[in-house]
């Protein structure tokens, strides 16, 4: 049986009923330690698939399994990073944004701070935990929140675009070092990007979704190039011209859409 | 990294500049109060009847008077008392009031009607009634002042509230966060500058009031010196409570300014 398993998925806004789905017949399995990238034009509802697995939305129809229990609502086992900062908490510093997850759970005051500046320095910013998320660059921000997500060592990290809004050189190096902490803790993560070649250095398996509304999956991309990835390689580059060509698929209509039938 | 070395003397550098444009700014205040007080020795001495419109050495004068006898200690004493009171009693419930709206919708629908009919009603309007229910003491001064400073602290206060980004309050949630839990280490906290700023605005409010209030009913404060020296035509001494009014007020402020981003400062006030 698979980790996280997405089954016959309908998504409607709720008061939304007469209106096309945002998701249908979605169906994924993913399994405990595999790197899930999905990939589609905008608004294919990739955030609403990670909204189901965090809990923060619910299938109109179908059922979001984790770990054989039905998902009901947000919690600390599948932790999520955004894109952009606006979710670090900015009267608190660095450190003590780091530390909110084991504070929540109760942790004390000595064990959560030693924590969260081991963690603090595996992203990478020793001696930075004073400063506020103000102080910090974009790219900076983005290893708070991966700090913020890990510390919670969550089985599952679900990550909403979290490099979009950083620049070309950070974002690779942010890519880098995220590939290298995966291969150490190995947690589920389910990745939304729209760069191809982000997918490509990532993923195991990359999830290409049609466009939306009625949005639902194209094509799934297994990845084996081994790892660590090298994107200067021309295996690198064939992946990449796959992934492409099934995303312009989806972009020129080509993928089916149950829409006109109903 | 080239940043990173350049940093200090840059640092340096923005704090010179950060000194010099205070000191500008100073200087642009004492401009601008300069050529007000010319324009009114002019006024005065030029245009008007002095008995109806003192002339600023006039005022001075008086305003020594007023200060030698200890009146004019008393009134702003007693004005500023009622301010105070009535604004801190009026923050609490603003805030209280806001945060509840916030949290609930249910609370949030119940109590819309009451906040948007009442906070069009003056505060003034209530005095004849709050003097009748509460006597002629403080009480009834400071319960006006309360009244219209809750209106703007808790409209601020749901407005910080509704203004908090949704992502901020998935990721509490994410990371573990229970419903209390969010409430008091992510939804008050985030709020916390908008009902400063709320209570900014309404401590204007409070000084309004409180003048109307002790014009109708007080033997004491500021309103009380303007309104009482109608009966003997002392121009003088009208204007010495207007403009103590002013710069209490303008004081006040900027206490709240400096007091609130010192010690509230990392939600933001006054940056």
């Amino acid at each position: 049986m698979s980790f996280i398993s997405l089954r016959d998925i309908e998504f409607r806004y709720p008061g939304n009923e007469d209106r096309p789905a945002v998701l249908r017949d979605f169906t994924l399995e993913i399994a405990q330690g595999e790197f899930i990238v999905m990939i589609g034009p905008s608004g294919c509802g990739k955030t609403t698939v990670l909204n189901l697995v965090a809990g923060f939305e619910h299938p109109s129809r179908g059922m979001v399994i984790v770990d054989g229990e039905q998902i009901r609502k947000p919690g600390a086992d599948r932790t999520v990073i955004f894109q952009g900062d606006d979710s670090l908490l900015p009267w608190l510093t660095a450190l003590e944004n780091i530390e909110f997850g084991p504070r929540v759970a109760g942790m004390s005051r000595r064990t959560r701070r030693d924590l969260a500046l081991r963690h603090l320095e595996l992203v990478g910013l020793g001696g930075q935990g004073h400063k506020r998320p103000s102080e910090l660059s974009g790219g900076m921000k983005q290893r708070i929140q991966l700090a913020r997500a890990m510390v919670c060592s969550s089985r599952i990290l679900l990550m909403d675009e979290p490099f979009g809004a950083i620049d070309a050189l950070t974002r690779a190096s942010l890519q880098d070092e995220l590939a290298i902490l995966w291969g150490r803790t190995r947690s589920t993560v389910v990745f939304i990007t729209h760069d191809i070649s982000e997918a490509v250095l990532l993923a195991d398996r990359i999830c290409v979704m049609t466009a939306g509304p009625d949005a639902t999956l194209a094509k799934v991309i297994p990845v084996t190039l081994p790892r660590p990835r090298d994107r200067s390689l021309p295996e690198f580059g064939t992946m990449y011209g796959q992934v492409h060509a099934a995303l312009s698929s989806t972009r020129n209509g080509g993928a089916p859409t149950t829409d006109a039938g109903e | 990294m080239n940043a990173r070395r350049e940093g200090a003397p840059q640092h340096a550098r923005a704090s010179r500049r950060r000194r010099l444009r205070y000191t500008l700014n100073v200087v642009i205040y004492v401009i601008s109060i300069s050529i007000f007080l010319i324009a009114w020795y002019l006024a005065s001495d030029f245009f008007a009847i002095p008995r109806l419109f003192p002339s600023p050495q006039r005022t001075f004068l008086t305003l020594l008077e007023l200060v030698e006898d200890g009146s004019l200690e008393g009134d702003i004493a007693a004005s500023l008392a009622r301010i105070l009171a009535g604004f801190a009693l009026g923050s609490a419930i603003g805030i209280a009031l806001g945060l509840l709206m916030g949290s609930s919708r249910l609370m949030r629908y119940a109590l819309d009607p009451y906040v948007n009919f009442l906070r069009f009603i003056s505060g003034i309007a209530w005095i004849p009634l709050t003097t009748m229910w509460l006597g002629l003491g403080e009480s009834s001064k400071i319960a006006v002042v309360a009244y219209v400073t809750v209106f703007a602290v808790a409209i601020n206060t749901l407005a910080g509230f509704q203004a908090i980004p949704r992502i901020r309050l998935r990721a509490a949630r994410s990371l573990g966060a229970t419903r209390l839990q969010l409430f008091f280490l992510v939804e008050f906290p985030s709020c916390i500058d908008f009902a400063l700023r709320g209570m900014r605005l309404a401590m204007a409010g409070a000084f309004l009031t409180v003048v109307a209030a002790e014009m109708i009913a007080a033997e004491s404060g500021l309103g009380f010196l303007i309104n009482s020296s109608r009966q003997f035509m002392a121009t003088d001494a009208m204007f010495v409570g207007i403009l103590a009014l002013g710069a209490l007020g303008f004081l006040v402020d900027k206490v709240f300014l400096v007091v609130g981003t010192l010690t509230l400062g990392k939600y933001r006030l006054g940056r």
